[in-house]
């Protein structure tokens, strides 16, 4: 039962007003279990750490190669994320068509599949002898085991993402104020640029951050699709997974690295979408 | 009104001539309607009765199953031919119940946005949303965000943001149904004095009995998706001939040239009563009172009610436990007056159609407001 703030009785004197959760108490107890779930692993990595050479292993030079091309990779597709996936949320939240239902499933598959699928179809489509990949080696451009093949791959991992986040925030928006704008005036145009965007904006920014996150983490498409070399291909996680056999202390010291960068990141969403909602 | 509401924009304003022909067969509307330059038409209805409909389908909110409609000439629809012109060409801007002011802009650049659209300089659009401001006597929150105006403000900034961008016919969807009743007459008065300087050509869907009887020049009921009566406001107002009207309406109206303490009737009779701030001596007005509110006597009455109206009944129609008397002053003036009495006080006064009587009305109970014309 939920009671009204004026209800509960006062004896719990300053303190802020609390109400009742209405919840059978023992749904506490599976609740902190998988609580404790999530928070264990992580506390027995913490454990592992060996702090005094921390700072020496993750700026060895492999290490900082993995972490430099691993910004450089995500920051540059979430770019692309943003490019193609703002379009393709508006044409899912706004338009109607049929097999918009069906487009928007296919959009939601990177999510789903298996990244290794994922990357041995990037192979078919943009390797040497994949569906463009031919063409494109015309045109003397080559891309399976370059750094466009990260980007590519991250890409198709974390775009459904930032549609997925855009989309919802395009449908809570509703388009109201766009209707409005257009009857003042404001050309289809105009209304996406300075009604429609800036409305959506936290959820672009949102959308954006977890793009981000997705690709700062993806391992199995980049592993297949473009290898694991130094400074080219070989990102934080594929670095990760390489030292773990020869160097664990390695392993630990640049996963925590990872760990809090999602830290970072979970918080600035936070963050963000209490501001949006304000 | 003093200098400081001098209206921006061309002054007379002569565009806004609509023609609606439209059938909807989900809404079940079936519409003709016409709407002439500098007119303020307000269209009544129970809910669902299409009203706000015949707005969205003006808008380019909405598509109609069959019709046409033409603004000044241009074809907005027409679905015989396949034309269609999108809602930014129209010329026709909404202004609905809520404000809808756009929360990432101040309320100085919310007005802005029209001219702006429109293509006008930045500093044209600032200028321009400045004197709208003003007019609608909100220039204290130019700089504010939506978030920081009040229900009433917000409207004002809205209404003003509507004007701004010039249409040739303004819609407005009930625009003071979401307000305070204690804000809704100062901004009724903001919307009649916009309304009627600018002689802007206005469609306006309400419910509420005074905005159609202070802003409005004709009123159009809405029935089932049909127009069952269309007339002038005073007209539909007093003589209901639709079930809807009758209902909202049945009120005593009376109407003159506003005085000191009431309005004077043409043929010289003076109704005291409560006069609305918006009342300027010497133009027209109306006094409102209630049925209810009347007292039936044979002979002139003496005491304190003030006001006097030597009447001829009409009509005797009962209504439950009341009769109501349906007369017309005798004077020859103001028709369709009634008074709601007991059915043993019509029978002790012996009460019939043809019969001269006095209606008696307290000055309290008198209500008067500014009339369209």
């Amino acid at each position: 039962m939920i009671l009204s703030p004026e209800s509960v009785p006062a004896r719990r004197g300053r303190g802020r007003a609390r109400t009742d959760s209405g919840l059978p108490r023992w749904v506490f107890v599976p609740a902190v279990l998988g609580g404790a779930f999530i928070v264990l692993p992580l506390a027995a990595m913490l454990l592992r750490v060996q702090w005094s050479q921390f700072w020496e292993l993750i700026t060895s030079e492999s290490s900082i190669a993995a972490l430099w091309l691993s910004l450089k990779t995500s920051a540059a597709s979430t770019v692309l994320c943003v490019l193609l996936g703002t379009p393709m949320a508006l044409v899912l939240a706004r338009s109607s068509f049929p097999g918009l239902r069906l487009a928007r499933s296919l959009v939601l598959l990177p999510l789903i599949l298996p990244p290794v699928v994922g990357g041995i179809a990037l192979i078919y489509t943009f390797g040497r002898q994949g569906l463009l990949g031919e063409t494109l080696g015309f045109l003397g451009l080559r891309i399976a085991f370059t750094t466009t093949a990260v980007v590519i791959a991250q890409t198709f991992v974390a775009l459904p993402f930032l549609v997925l986040s855009l989309e919802g925030a395009l449908r809570t928006a509703g388009r109201r104020y766009e209707a409005v704008a257009a009857t003042l005036g404001a050309n289809p145009t105009t209304v996406l640029r300075r009604v429609t965007v800036p409305l959506v904006l936290p959820g672009l920014i949102s959308g954006g951050v977890l793009a981000f996150a997705r690709a700062l983490g993806e391992f199995g498409a980049t592993l297949t699709f473009a290898g694991s070399l130094q400074g080219v291909t070989r990102t934080l996680p594929l670095e990760i997974y390489l030292q773990r056999e020869t160097d664990p202390d390695a392993a630990v010291a640049l996963s925590l690295v990872l760990v809090v960068v999602a830290v970072l990141i979970v918080l600035a969403t936070r963050f963000r979408t209490s501001e949006g909602s304000l | 009104m003093t200098a400081r509401h001098q209206l921006p924009g061309p002054e007379p304003f002569a565009a806004g001539a609509l023609a609606l022909r439209v059938t909807l067969d989900q809404r079940n509307l079936d519409l003709d309607l016409q709407i002439h330059p500098g007119e303020v038409v307000a269209v009544l209805g129970a809910n669902g009765a299409g009203k706000s409909t015949v707005l969205s389908l003006i808008a380019g909110l909405l598509r109609p199953d069959t019709g046409r409609i033409t603004l000044d000439g241009q074809v907005l629809l027409d679905t015989s031919r396949h034309l269609w012109t999108p809602p930014h060409r129209r010329g026709v801007v909404l202004l609905a119940q809520q404000a809808l002011l756009f929360p990432h802009l101040t309320a100085a650049a919310n007005v802005a946005f029209g001219p702006r659209s429109k293509g006008c300089s930045r500093t044209e659009a600032k200028a321009t949303a400045a004197r709208w401001l003003e007019a609608v006597d909100a220039s204290g929150f130019a700089d504010r965000r939506p978030d920081q105006l009040s229900g009433g403000q917000a409207q004002r900034v809205a209404i003003a943001r509507a004007l701004a961008a010039d249409p040739a016919l303004l819609l407005l969807d009930e625009p003071m149904a979401a307000l305070d009743v204690a804000v809704a007459p100062a901004l009724r008065q903001v919307l009649r004095r916009v309304l009627r300087q600018s002689g802007r050509t206005a469609l306006l869907v309400t419910h509420d009995l005074l905005d159609a009887l202070t802003l409005a020049d004709r009123v159009i009921v809405l029935e089932h998706g049909r127009v069952v009566e269309d007339g002038p406001a005073r007209a539909v107002l007093t003589e209901p001939r639709s079930a809807f009207a009758a209902r909202i309406a049945g009120i005593d109206l009376i109407a003159g040239t506003a005085g000191d303490h009431g309005l004077t009737t043409p043929e010289g009779l003076r109704i005291q009563g409560i006069l609305d701030p918006a009342c300027i001596a010497g133009e027209p007005a109306v006094a409102v009172f209630s049925p209810s509110a009347v007292a039936v006597h044979l002979t002139e009455p003496g005491g304190s009610p003030r006001n006097h109206l030597p009447v001829t009944i009409t009509e005797l129609e009962p209504r439950g436990e009341l009769i109501r008397v349906h007369a017309i002053e005798s004077a020859g003036g103001s028709t369709g007056l009634l008074a709601d009495i007991t059915a043993a006080a019509a029978a002790d006064l012996d009460l019939a159609p043809g019969k001269r009587v006095h209606y008696a009305v307290k000055a309290t109970e008198v209500a008067v407001y500014p009339a369209r014309t």
